[in-house]
């Protein structure tokens, strides 16, 4: 066969292969809806993804809908597919993605848009809608940066906004009823375009000013919403959770059992569009949990297990949670992986009963360096509670400690940038503090300082960003203040977020820019070795398109920003106050203490909040 | 405590699985089919189990051995469990309890080929006169270098099973194991070079069996 001849020219076969266990494979004589879910990045980036592993078995429990998986085929199977002339396949039956009825991307970094365009010239499908006619697949995304489908949607046919476990059965009962009825495809975009959550952003005209700001953005179609309400579960408990993941063959990057704990988080920190998108809080109960956890130890084989939420520490059946679960694991034998957790009594027996191995490194995100600046991003830490972690841990045992911080936020100072080389330092004398007879040996103090990139739907979308200059002089203000071999710094190329910040709050207009980008030869953006830069810029320039437009201004309260043809449930007041006390440095309380009314009640249906 | 052997084949999409995934992907077909694998003791407990030979991505294969330590002794339906267990292409063919005396995996010494070759044919008496030369020199990528080797002290036999115009099937039995180990795409990149006429674009290998010093099977 001529794939096979490919393969065994090729990095890793097995991320094209997809005959691991528990994937699905069906007659397909009894299959009346083919569905292709793409994930734009390699098989283990992909792979290690839990809504892939909701969806996937979600839709295959449908008799008649088999659900395959497509993933970016790697640099070199790219060249050796397109020499030889072979479109983009799916892993299960090698179908070529071109004769799928629906093809869906999942959206979760803005790096990855190139890799979706590269994938539909792979498969042959014209990447613009409007080129795409009759017989050519519906394509839609969804994801978390579907919250802005804007710079996408001269490529998509409609969006799925929000979580789509319940949506994504309605989309397709819609799509039966369509294929039967023999229509035109306009006539299934208007069939699901009053199924709550979903964007058509052919039934919207978007109007710009002189200045290029947005005029107005409205509906063409008298169906069409004028605002899409995002859509989300209401119940945690009884939801759609598979009892069954796929075991890949090959290493992927998170090669475990994911339990989900909960959606949203009480905290507020204002830089986090997840904490502001995924509200209202709806949790799990541990009862529940515990099933799963078992049902999917059974069914995968897996000898490790993790827990997955915005905030774990702050999950209120935690104890329970966590006790079952190390019942569970020493009777089945297999590891309980923790995630980070708020560093205290509790946290510290719990991973003294977790971690027989080594003593590794624990992390700790205070995201910025001075009090004033956590204050700002609501951020409810003090410099108190962050040195009485990391001597608590110290005292443990522990001898490595990760900080996670963000430079370029607004109202930054270079004195907030140093302070987080001071932060450091103090963490380096707490260890010093802590009696020699309880501390390992081995301090490692790891910095790590990304950039900050404002995004849609929270306090700081209004922000200018910081240019790549600002950046890297900050990068420098804090390595040139550190001063301890114990410390060791590292930071992320600032080029990178600057493109993330474009893509991130960018509209309609970029849709040229990315294909002129693709033609170019960008791809795999978010992978440090394949990311240039250069190309970009020529791209940005050959299409007459400003990046600063999206990133250097700070926008005014009156600009009708892209995304609000989304609602996500939090409302422009809540986030415009928000943004007020930000520049005042007032904290606001958590979800939990006291209901600071973002407006995610309004939105129906219910849902517990804190 | 019981040491078992199995003998496996793997086929279809399986020959992508590289031989550095096996032992987790067998672990964890066991823990499906609740069978206890018995682990190191120690700071990092792994199960206690050994693959016969490696066998390149790409290749399939019906004679693979794995050698594993199981906390109870096994049933029929354990074995039938354990199949259900295996992700598509892989198969256990056979298994038996260890004992004193049997031969170890370090004892492989050969193993056997079938070697289908696309678009290029051969005649016995070419297959002859390459086995008959004095020696067969290519180059051998070992771990650190590229050098030069004689190839031919490995080679044990070469038969021609079937050719076309449009193609050949050979069996190969070459050397194999921790001593010297001779993979057939190499003997193919020979043959190309040795044999006027020939040319190994396209192939498919399939390894029949491992075979100890003995020249039997292992289990
Ligand atoms: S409505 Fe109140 S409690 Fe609920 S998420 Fe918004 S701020 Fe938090």
């Amino acid at each position: 066969m001529e794939l096979d001849k490919l393969l065994k020219e090729v990095q890793k076969p097995a991320r094209y292969v997809g005959a691991e266990y528990n994937s699905v494979h069906k007659d397909l004589q009894d299959v009346g809806i083919r569905f292709a879910f793409c994930f734009p990045d390699v098989y283990e980036v992909g792979m290690s993804h839990l809504g892939i592993k909701i969806l996937y078995h979600l839709l295959n429990d449908q008799k008649d809908i088999y659900c395959e998986r497509v993933f970016t085929p790697w640099i070199d199977m790219e060249e050796k597919m397109r020499q030889a002339q072979i479109p983009l396949f799916s892993l299960e039956t090698k179908t070529p993605v071109k004769e799928f009825d629906i093809v869906g991307f999942t959206l979760q970094y803005e790096m990855s848009y190139s890799n979706i365009i590269n994938m539909l010239d792979l498969s042959g499908i014209p990447a613009l809608r409007e080129e795409r006619g009759e017989n050519m697949p519906f394509v839609y995304a969804g994801g978390p940066c579907a919250y802005n489908p804007e710079p996408l949607a001269d490529f998509m046919d409609f969006f799925m906004i929000g979580e789509s476990e319940e949506q994504i059965i309605e989309v397709m009962d819609a799509y039966r009823t369509w294929k039967q009825s023999g229509k035109e495809k306009r006539a299934f975009l208007e069939a699901i375009v009053s199924i709550r959550g979903i964007y058509v952003p052919e039934f919207y005209d978007v109007n710009y000013k002189e200045d290029g700001t947005i005029l107005e953005m409205k509906p063409n179609h008298p169906k069409a919403p004028k605002r899409v309400q995002k859509q989300y579960v209401r119940d945690m408990d009884n939801v759609y959770y598979p009892e069954t993941m796929i075991v890949p063959s090959m290493e992927i990057i998170h090669d475990r059992i994911t339990l989900e704990l909960f959606r949203g988080c009480i905290r507020g920190c204002r830089f986090c569009q997840a904490g502001m998108i995924y509200r209202p809080v709806r949790e799990r109960s541990p009862k529940r949990l515990l099933g799963l956890a078992e049902k999917l130890i059974d069914s995968t084989g897996y000898e490790e297990i993790s827990m997955s939420s915005l905030s774990t520490s702050d999950y209120t059946g935690l104890e329970e949670l966590t006790e079952g679960l190390l019942d569970l694991t020493v009777e089945k034998k297999i590891n309980l992986s923790l995630p980070s957790l708020r560093i205290d009594s509790f946290s510290m027996d719990l991973m003294q009963k977790v971690q027989k191995v080594r003593k590794s490194g624990l992390t700790f995100a205070p995201e910025a360096g001075s009090q004033r600046m956590r204050d700002v991003i609501n951020k409810g830490v003090t410099e108190e509670d962050l040195m009485r972690s990391v001597s608590l841990a110290f005292a443990g045992g522990y001898s490595g400690v990760k900080l996670y911080f963000m430079i370029g936020l607004p109202t930054e100072t270079d004195e907030d940038v140093k302070a987080i080389a001071h932060l450091a330092h103090k963490v380096v004398q707490a260890y010093r503090d802590t009696p020699k007879h309880l501390r390992n040996k081995g301090l490692r103090v790891t910095v790590s300082a990304s950039s900050f990139v404002p995004k849609p739907f929270t306090p700081f979308q209004w922000a200018a960003q910081d240019d790549i200059e600002t950046l890297r002089d900050k990068q420098h203000l804090i390595k040139d203040e550190l001063h301890d071999k114990a410390i060791n710094y590292n930071w992320h190329e600032s080029t990178l977020s600057v493109l993330e910040g474009v893509f991130a709050r960018g509209d309609r207009r970029l849709g040229k820019v990315l294909l002129k980008a693709h033609e170019l030869g960008v791809r795999f953006d978010a992978w440090h070795e394949c990311f240039q830069y250069d190309l970009w810029q020529e791209a940005f320039c050959q299409t007459g398109v400003n990046p600063d437009f999206y990133n250097k201004r700070e926008r005014s309260y009156d600009e009708i920003l892209p995304w609000e043809i989304i609602d996500p449930g939090v409302s422009r007041a809540f986030l415009e106050r928000e943004n007020e006390r930000a520049k005042r440095g007032e904290l606001t309380e958590n979800c939990r203490s006291s209901c600071s009314g973002c407006g995610v009640k309004q939105m129906g249906g219910g849902g517990v909040c804190g | 405590m019981v040491k078992y052997r199995f003998c496996y084949s793997k086929f279809g999409d399986a020959k992508y699985i590289s031989h550095l995934d096996l032992i987790r992907l067998f672990s964890r077909a066991f823990k499906r089919a609740h069978i206890p694998l018995t682990y190191s003791e120690g700071f990092n407990p792994h199960p206690k189990m050994a693959i016969g030979l490696p066998l390149s991505v790409g290749i399939t294969s019906e004679g693979e051995y794995v050698d594993a330590e199981v906390d109870r002794t096994l049933s029929i339906e354990d074995f039938e469990n354990l199949n259900r267990a295996m992700p598509l292409g892989i198969c256990i063919n056979q298994a038996a309890e260890l004992v004193l005396g049997m031969q170890k995996l370090a004892d492989i010494r050969w193993a056997v080929y079938t070697v289908t070759v696309s678009g290029s044919t051969l005649s016995e008496s070419q297959v002859k006169d390459f086995l008959a030369r004095e020696s067969v020199i290519v180059e051998k990528k070992t771990k650190r270098k590229v050098e030069d080797a004689d190839i031919l002290p490995d080679i044990a036999e070469i038969a021609l099973l079937d050719a076309a115009e449009d193609g050949v099937r050979l069996s190969m039995t070459l050397s194999a194991g921790p001593a010297a180990n001779l993979k057939p795409e190499l003997v193919l990149v020979a043959m190309s070079t040795y044999i006027d006429g020939f040319r190994a674009e396209d192939f498919a290998i399939h390894r029949v069996k491992i075979l100890s010093d003995k020249g039997r099977t292992l289990l």
